[in-house]
């Protein structure tokens, strides 16, 4: 009876959030959406808060709420310190550089990152490679956002495959709308609704539930403290470079959020992107780490059963809950896994019909290009979602690979970024054509030999192989720079 | 591209918040207790958060 109730209410909690969105999407129409630019940056138009929003929300995916949580219960604070670093480089990377990338955005009319690579070094080639590049890696992480969506579905006693569907149905109605637009208001409204959840779920933790098991938040700091998680004795600083390197320039390799940069109406509203998505990066995380921190504490002092699996961590908090605030986060999930995959497939969509499509045939009619788009839309949903619902066992492995694969972008994008002119140059084209391709096939070899899993933490002389990779490539690609000036 | 005086110190000061973020706690912070390393790494944001903020309005 009291899962029947449960069910319903989040049920009737699921259906109000897929019309409400799909209400937003369809007003985003008027927008108009005629043209691929229109179609996949919006025209770049974004006002400040749009931007913003669809920033974070595609930045911050259904991994905040279980694995974060999960990661700081079984970890310490260490995993603060892991998900701040990213937020420190990305902070700096924006504000010094985004400016800049706006005004070529928008004076070359870009919409899509690989052929932004592609045209900073004069290399049609490279924009090909760099959209297949993409596809092989970010294929599988998308998986994964609707495998979390199954999982939700399972865990509430419906079908593993009725989440897939959801999913599926879900990115491909708020895509197929308006294009980016559709997307980007969508976004607005999800990420409203994850901080909102975010906010409930910690607001529950600290007031209610806590006190109601007869404890403080001095207990559980004593406990930690006696325990050993205040420290950082499950991160040994090999270790914590391992897994934070990777992830510092995620605002420059992953095409979902460099893409977003090119989307701001004017100045002022890039401006704002930062700002708003700044401050919502570190409320977001703070609240996200607390909670599996407290949890921690709970399970020392014998409040909260000790939790193995360490992704069940949010889904047994839940279960306390009552079931309109519990679902309410339970759809704050989902919506993190779509706003992440639809960004993501978008963003694949836009180097394949920019790159392998409207480059290579020069004049292009926009009917047939947003349909194409479409069309590329449906086939990569329909991709993810077979490969969620088979769950092979290399989507874990391919989903941690991801960010290595694409790091060898970084050296690439950002010596564009800062010097264009000398980008152009034979020699930097021909060097970084040559290091991008051997700078991911690297990361494939070893993945192969060694493990996914375990080439993220391969080190040598205490640097991680990410850290590695970025000194070979950044020295590979400099002579490019520094010898001759232009052609 | 040239960096200006406000944009070097402005990057010389992100690359000093990079590398407290990784000393302190490893150095002055490995005994830490309770949520210290959480208020440190909190308030180290927080700072970062406040001159990023600034920067930017004098874009």
């Amino acid at each position: 009876m009291v899962a029947s109730v449960y069910f319903e209410i989040f049920l009737a909690m699921l259906t109000a959030y897929l019309i409400i969105g799909t209400f937003i999407a369809v007003i985003s129409r008027k927008y108009g959406v005629k043209t691929t630019s229109e179609y996949f940056a919006a025209g770049h138009k974004l006002s400040g808060l749009l931007s913003a929003m669809t920033y974070a929300a595609t930045t911050y995916s259904a991994f905040m709420m279980i694995g974060l949580v999960g990661l700081a219960y079984a970890t310490g604070p260490g995993s603060l310190g892991f998900e701040l670093s990213y937020l420190i480089v990305t902070l700096l990377l924006l504000s010094l550089l985004s400016k800049r990338v706006w005004v070529m955005a928008k004076k070359k009319g870009w919409v899509s990152a690989s052929e932004m690579i592609s045209e900073l070094y004069g290399s049609r080639w490279l924009g090909l490679y760099i959209a297949i590049l993409y596809l092989i890696a970010l294929i599988p992480y998308t998986s994964a956002q609707f495998i979390g969506v199954g999982r939700v579905f399972e865990g509430l006693g419906m079908s593993y495959e009725l989440g897939i569907v959801f999913a599926s149905v879900l990115v491909l109605l708020w895509l197929v709308i308006a294009g980016m637009w559709s997307k980007a208001t969508t976004d607005l409204y999800q990420g409203s609704w994850m901080i909102a959840a975010a906010v409930i779920f910690i607001s529950w933790l600290v007031i209610a539930y806590i006190p109601s098991k007869g404890v403080t938040i001095n207990m559980v700091s004593n406990a930690l403290t006696k325990a050993g998680y205040s420290t950082l004795k499950y991160w040994s600083l090999p270790l914590f470079l391992a897994f934070t390197i990777p992830w510092w320039f995620f605002s420059v390799t992953n095409p979902q959020v460099v893409r977003k940069l090119f989307m701001p109406s004017d100045e002022k509203s890039l401006k704002a992107m930062i700002k708003y998505f700044s401050i919502y990066g570190f409320t977001y995380t703070l609240i996200v780490v607390f909670i599996g921190l407290a949890t921690k504490g709970l399970t020392l002092l014998g409040a909260f059963p000790n939790v193995l699996n360490r992704d069940l961590v949010t889904p047994l908090l839940l279960n306390r809950l009552d079931p309109i605030t519990s679902s309410f986060i339970y759809v704050s999930l989902i919506a993190a896994a779509v706003t992440t995959a639809n960004s993501i497939i978008l963003s694949v969509a836009a180097s394949f019909v920019r790159d392998f499509y409207e480059k290579l045939k020069g004049v292009v009619e926009s009917r047939k290009s947003i349909e194409l788009a479409n069309s590329i839309v449906v086939a990569l949903t329909l991709i993810v979602a077979v490969v969620a619902y088979l769950r092979p066992s290399f989507i874990v492995e391919m989903s941690v690979l991801s960010s290595l694969l694409l790091l060898p972008l970084a050296p690439v994008t950002l010596g564009g970024w800062i010097f264009p002119e000398r980008a152009r140059t034979k020699l930097s084209r021909y060097l970084s054509e040559a290091i991008v391709v051997v700078g991911t096939l690297i990361p494939l070899a070893l993945a192969i030999r060694i493990g996914p899993r375990n080439i993220l933490t391969l080190n040598y002389l205490g640097i991680p192989i990410s850290g590695w990779l970025l000194i070979g490539i950044t020295i590979v690609i400099l002579p490019g720079y520094l010898l001759r000036k232009s052609d | 591209m040239r960096f200006r005086g406000k944009d070097l110190a402005y990057l010389v000061t992100g690359f000093g918040v990079i590398l407290v973020h990784y000393v302190v706690p490893y150095d002055l912070l490995r005994n830490a207790n309770g949520f210290t390393l959480y208020i440190f790494w909190s308030l180290l944001m927080l700072c970062w958060l406040i001159i990023t903020l600034s920067y930017l309005r004098r874009w």
